[in-house]
């Protein structure tokens, strides 16, 4: 039996997934893929890199492969830091892809900002009277 | 660099011989040096160059080998105690194999034993959406000067909902630190993880992440007391998502022991 086979239900209120209308903790199966490029990869990231550069040779891979694991730190060095503005695997790249919203959220802190500064004025006058 | 992929192997996991001999089979095989073993695999089609054009962008294909690790990985690890090795880990066979054991020996055996009969889980604790709009809704708000007009309540309790909403979600990180705190006795170790780092959780804002390793028998123990201290301590801010049993990668890998060998 695989992990991810065992019930998960039984015990968790809300089981897996969403939280039940009690429920506080929502309990995950190992199903995730983001779950599991965050273990399997790990610095591996820069792996995935490697994999378009180097499978044509596989003791080049390896070489690489041990080098790169070794330290990201190192492969910037070299210059290798592709998975950085790569917005499947970076969420700030992800980010920057979503200016749109980014955007409409600055705005809305604006808005909330003068209301603020409104809200404050209209106290302020009604201690002073 | 004359190596030919059948002079390869991928390299799945680390484990006690005994152990080892008892639940692998075919296509795995495993090396074996003393009392330790080396769980390795033939490189699948995912490593092969006839998939260089375009592999990574083939998200698909990536998933797909990526998974395939993960599951090996997984069942070894639901089998015995494993050192688990990340994906891509190539070597030599069998002359690599036997080279990796005998300069990584000490420090597996010592991996081995501090792993025993644990997984790893993922906490993370998040200032729910739900719970913060709850907390500025059930918060006695001043509605403002009986005497001003609607539109001056309506920027006084819009400012006083905000207010109070920002003050709930500063306090969240200090609770979340205090919720981690509290289910200590059911973790055998614990790793913090960057909140920011991970899967979204939907709209809530992770405060607080971190893995756990913690004794399979412990499991139900730490789920009970997570949710007992999300209660009783989050102050209705708090939700947690927990995710796992995972091999324990977050702790010992063969990686790791490699490097401190080299």
């Amino acid at each position: 039996m695989t992990p991810r086979d065992q019930s998960t239900a039984d015990w968790m209120p809300g089981g897996i997934g969403e939280a039940g209308p009690r429920s506080v903790v929502r309990r995950g199966d190992t199903t995730n893929l983001a779950d599991i490029l965050e273990r399997v990869l790990d610095k591996g990231i820069v792996i995935a890199g490697d994999i378009v550069v180097c499978l044509v040779d596989v003791e080049l891979l390896t070489i690489r492969l041990r080098l790169l694991v070794a330290s990201v730190d190192k492969a910037r060095e070299m210059g290798i830091n592709w998975w950085e503005t790569d917005p499947w695997l970076n969420r700030d790249a992800a980010a920057d892809d979503e200016a749109a919203p980014k955007e409409l959220t600055s705005r809305l802190e604006r808005l909330e900002g003068a209301v603020d500064r409104l809200a404050d004025a209209l106290e302020s006058g009604r201690t002073s009277r | 660099m004359s190596d030919r992929p059948e002079a390869m192997r991928v390299l799945y996991a680390i484990a006690h011989a005994r152990a080892a001999r008892a639940a692998v089979v075919s296509p795995l095989e495993i090396a074996e040096l003393g009392d330790l073993a080396a769980i390795v695999g033939p490189v699948t089609d995912g490593y092969r160059p006839s998939l260089t054009d375009e592999p990574v962008r083939d998200r698909g294909r990536l998933e797909a080998v990526v998974r395939e690790h993960e599951s090996v990985v997984e069942a070894l690890h639901a089998a015995m105690t494993i050192v688990p090795a990340r994906f891509g880990t190539l070597v030599r066979w069998p002359e690599g194999v036997a080279t990796l054991l005998a300069r990584g020996g000490a420090e597996y055996r010592m991996s081995l034993s501090r792993v025993d009969g644990c997984a790893e889980w993922t906490v993370r604790l998040s200032a729910s959406e739900r719970g913060l709009t709850r907390s500025s809704s059930t918060t006695t708000i001043d509605a403002g000067d009986s005497e001003s007009g609607p539109g001056t309540a309506y920027l006084q309790h819009r400012h006083a909902e905000r207010k109070h909403r920002l003050e709930a979600a500063n306090r969240a990180p200090a609770l979340a630190t205090s919720v981690l705190e509290s289910v200590g006795p059911a973790v055998r170790e614990w790793r913090p993880l960057d909140p920011a780092a991970g899967p979204a959780q939907g709209g809530d804002r992770c405060v607080a992440a971190g893995v756990a390793l913690v004794p399979t028998s412990a499991t139900e123990k730490l789920m009970t007391m997570l949710e007992t201290a999300v209660i009783n301590r989050g102050d209705g801010l708090l939700s947690a998502d927990v995710n796992g049993p995972w091999p324990p990668y977050h702790f010992v890998t063969v990686g790791e022991a490699e490097e401190q060998a080299e």
